[in-house]
């Protein structure tokens, strides 16, 4: 009886701890391009091997013009004069379709659209230019502020009626997006629920934040937007507004690695000492870590990488320090400037099931401690498992690091290289 | 008689672990929590309103919560710095009513003045539903570039009973002034006008008129007898509790304001228990003692 009881009173209370599950939908962008198998890129690469599926990841021009709309455009596309609320922060919006789409997005009883971008706002033009009738619309793109190294947040808000749709994505609207390995997560959920609210809170305090500059600086604005503890502990998606959450971002790494039996990790780039020191930790307690790297940094004199080729020796560390048994590093073969890696995000498996984390901040000091950044953890299953599906197609198309030297070699010749051997595992004479 | 402490015991945990808990409120009784929270945010940090912010510690915020996760059906809370903040707090169970005005500031070029603003929060049930709401707009007309501090009217379904709940956070500054031209004392005499105007036309609607809230002038202060009859004629019976550890002063302004009680309806005050939270510093929960009561007769 007593058991019973207490049986009832746990499901009673563990289900209304748990907020309402949001509708969640994944979208991991993997081009489909020919610039090698067609031959259109000059190499020595036999005929029979050009049709392997890791050249599909190597996208020139003429591959982004065939690869059609982006998943946010799709997205914008499909909601035609729907959207009464619109909240937005991207690194960059270089893509006058997003922003015609956008516009029409919006419904006539709109009553605001707020869109902030890093970069140049010629893309922008038609959102600016947009008819609202009288709905506040603040569309523009911002300078760097309070020392932030970069502006790199990627997400927009939107709302209808009692409903809301949160995008978040490692990518930014760009010409380019189709071809770039990005993820796209879409939560749809109530017009209330904590994690629209959230966003739709930190666009706000970032309006005001530009429009007074010196009352105050935007780590105080955030605790307006700032959740409490208790709120995010039984919450399928928790976000971070960096550099402000880095601590608990950092702790939540820490917690989910320490627990692992297994880590699969993808991002841009990374130099991050912080977050080295936890994985490193968990491999060598046993965790098996795979990781994936865009290959762009290895070819360090392209102009189009030079800026990635300033921090190469950190990029490199990075890898010689987190090597050995359990665990492996593969490279996806991509052309710089037009195909990339850009996907941030890691996956915990373990005796408790999948978490993710993921967002538009990669592996690097900067992501951490310097840049605005949105990013998430995540014990829902279907975005765990949407993660991890595009993770092992990644893992698929991949190569090690002898197999894309070969390749590089026969794709390239022209390239100037700065080989490095990716089996060199440091020795650890510090530990 | 173990199990049934060990179960009060078991919620009593859970509860401190998810979100603030609202009772299935009965046919008999609903108990309700109104306070102001202070430049309310859910984090621990300096909450910036000006001058007057408030700085939390986590210890301070869980106290906060202490006093709102006792089950209360109804909390009416004044000074929350957003929607989320109160929504984060209370969790998903609660439905939270905010004023037109806020609704509109969401979507408006931002202000320089830090805002805070009122909500409601009902926890809706078989027995309880929000049935009605209405923001009481003040239109600026004490002065166009004011905040107008609106009015929030719920009307809640208990059964076959209406109750109609006035939420009010009333202008500060004016608490025991006679008369006064200052803006200030313009606002929160407009505010009461429109609350007057309110009652007089919900009161004959409802069971049960409770106006409620922050009211941010010493009502029972003996010296406001002839102001308190003219301006708030409607009133029939003022509840407040006595000074309280976060508010010393012999003088109340926290109130419930009782228009109308149909027979068979009888309101109480609940005394809440913080003896345990009161060595920490009361300048950082609130400057407001929390008003609970219970309808009950329903």
């Amino acid at each position: 009886m007593f058991l019973q009881a207490l049986t009832a009173l746990l499901i009673v209370i563990s289900g209304q701890l748990s907020p309402p599950v949001e509708n969640v939908a994944f979208f991991g962008n993997l081009p489909k391009c020919n610039a090698v198998s067609s031959g259109r890129e000059p190499n020595v690469i036999p005929d029979t091997d050009r049709q392997l599926p890791t050249f599909e990841l190597y996208c020139d021009a003429e591959d982004q013009e065939r690869q059609g709309d982006s998943y946010l455009i799709s997205l914008l596309r499909i909601n035609q004069g729907h959207f009464d609320q619109v909240d937005g922060l991207f690194w960059a919006v270089a893509d006058r379709t997003f922003s015609r789409v956008l516009c029409s997005a919006l419904s006539p009883s709109a009553v605001h659209v707020r869109l902030f971008v890093g970069g140049s706002d010629s893309a922008l033009r038609p959102l600016l230019n947009c008819s609202l009738a009288s709905a506040h619309k603040s569309v523009r793109s911002v300078p760097l502020f309070d020392g932030l190294s970069s502006f790199h947040p990627k997400f927009l808000a939107a709302v209808a009626d009692n409903e809301s749709w949160t995008y978040v994505s490692s990518g930014n609207p760009t010409t380019r997006s189709a071809t770039v390995v990005d993820f796209n997560v879409l939560f749809r959920g109530s017009a209330t629920s904590q994690l629209y609210l959230w966003h739709r809170c930190v666009v706000q305090i970032f309006e005001r934040f530009m429009a007074f500059p010196q009352d105050e600086p935007l780590k105080g604005l955030y605790q307006q937007c700032r959740l409490p503890s208790y709120s995010t502990r039984d919450a399928s998606v928790v976000p971070y507004l960096m550099p402000f959450d880095q601590d608990a971002y950092l702790a939540q790494l820490a917690f989910w690695a320490g627990r692992s039996d297994e880590i699969d990790i993808s991002s841009q780039s990374y130099n991050s000492d912080r977050i080295l020191e936890i994985i490193r930790l968990a491999a060598d307690n046993g965790a098996k870590v795979r990781y994936l790297r865009d290959d762009d940094i290895l070819l360090s004199t392209d102009p189009t990488v030079a800026g990635l080729a300033n921090s190469y020796d950190e990029h490199i560390l990075w890898d010689r320090q987190l090597c050995g048994l359990g665990v492996s590093r593969r490279y996806l073969l991509t052309k710089p400037g037009s195909s990339f890696l850009h996907s941030k995000f890691f996956i915990f498996r373990g005796s408790f099931g999948i978490r993710v984390l993921f967002g538009s901040g990669n592996l690097t000091y900067s992501a951490i401690t310097d840049n605005l950044e949105n990013n998430y953890f995540s014990s829902d299953e279907e975005v765990a498992l949407g993660f991890a599906g595009f993770f092992d197609k990644l893992w698929q198309v991949s190569v090690d690091y002898d197999h894309w030297r070969s390749i590089a070699e026969m794709l390239g010749s022209y390239r100037g290289k700065k080989w490095v051997d990716g089996n060199d595992c440091a020795k650890r004479s510090s530990r | 008689m173990i199990g049934a402490r060990y179960i009060k015991q078991v919620i009593a945990f859970f509860c401190i672990l998810g979100s603030v808990s609202p009772p299935a409120s009965s046919a008999d009784t609903i108990k309700f929590l109104s306070w102001n929270v202070s430049n309310y945010v859910p984090a621990s940090g300096y909450s910036y309103r000006g001058a007057i912010g408030t700085r939390r510690l986590e210890a301070d915020l869980l106290a906060i919560r202490q006093i709102l996760a006792d089950g209360y059906d109804a909390l009416l809370l004044q000074e929350a710095v957003n929607d989320l903040a109160v929504r984060s707090t209370v969790g998903p169970l609660y439905s939270v009513l905010s004023t037109e005005e806020y609704r509109e500031i969401v979507s408006a070029p931002p202000q320089l003045e830090r805002l805070v603003q009122p909500f409601v929060a009902i926890a809706e049930n078989a027995t309880l539903q929000v049935a009605e709401t209405e923001s009481w707009r003040l239109d600026g007309a004490v002065d166009g570039n004011y905040l107008t501090r609106d009015i929030l009217y719920v009307q809640l379904a208990w059964g076959q009973q209406k109750i109609g709940l006035v939420h009010a956070h009333m202008k500060s500054g004016c608490n025991d002034t006679l008369a006064s031209v200052q803006l200030d004392c313009r606002l929160m005499n407009s505010q009461f006008e429109a609350i007057g105007a309110g009652v007089e036309q919900k009161i004959g609607l409802v069971d049960a008129l409770l106006v409620i809230g922050d009211f941010n002038r010493e009502l029972l202060n003996p010296r406001l007898k002839q102001w308190r009859d003219d301006k708030v004629p409607w009133a029939r019976e003022f509840i407040a509790i006595p000074p309280c550890w976060l508010r010393p002063s012999p003088q109340p302004i926290d109130f419930v304001i009782v228009a109308k009680l149909a027979a068979g309806l009888r309101l109480a005050t609940v005394p809440i228990e913080t003896s345990d939270l009161e060595l920490l510093l009361p300048n950082r929960i609130s400057d407001h003692c929390p008003v609970a009561f219970e309808l009950a007769g329903g």
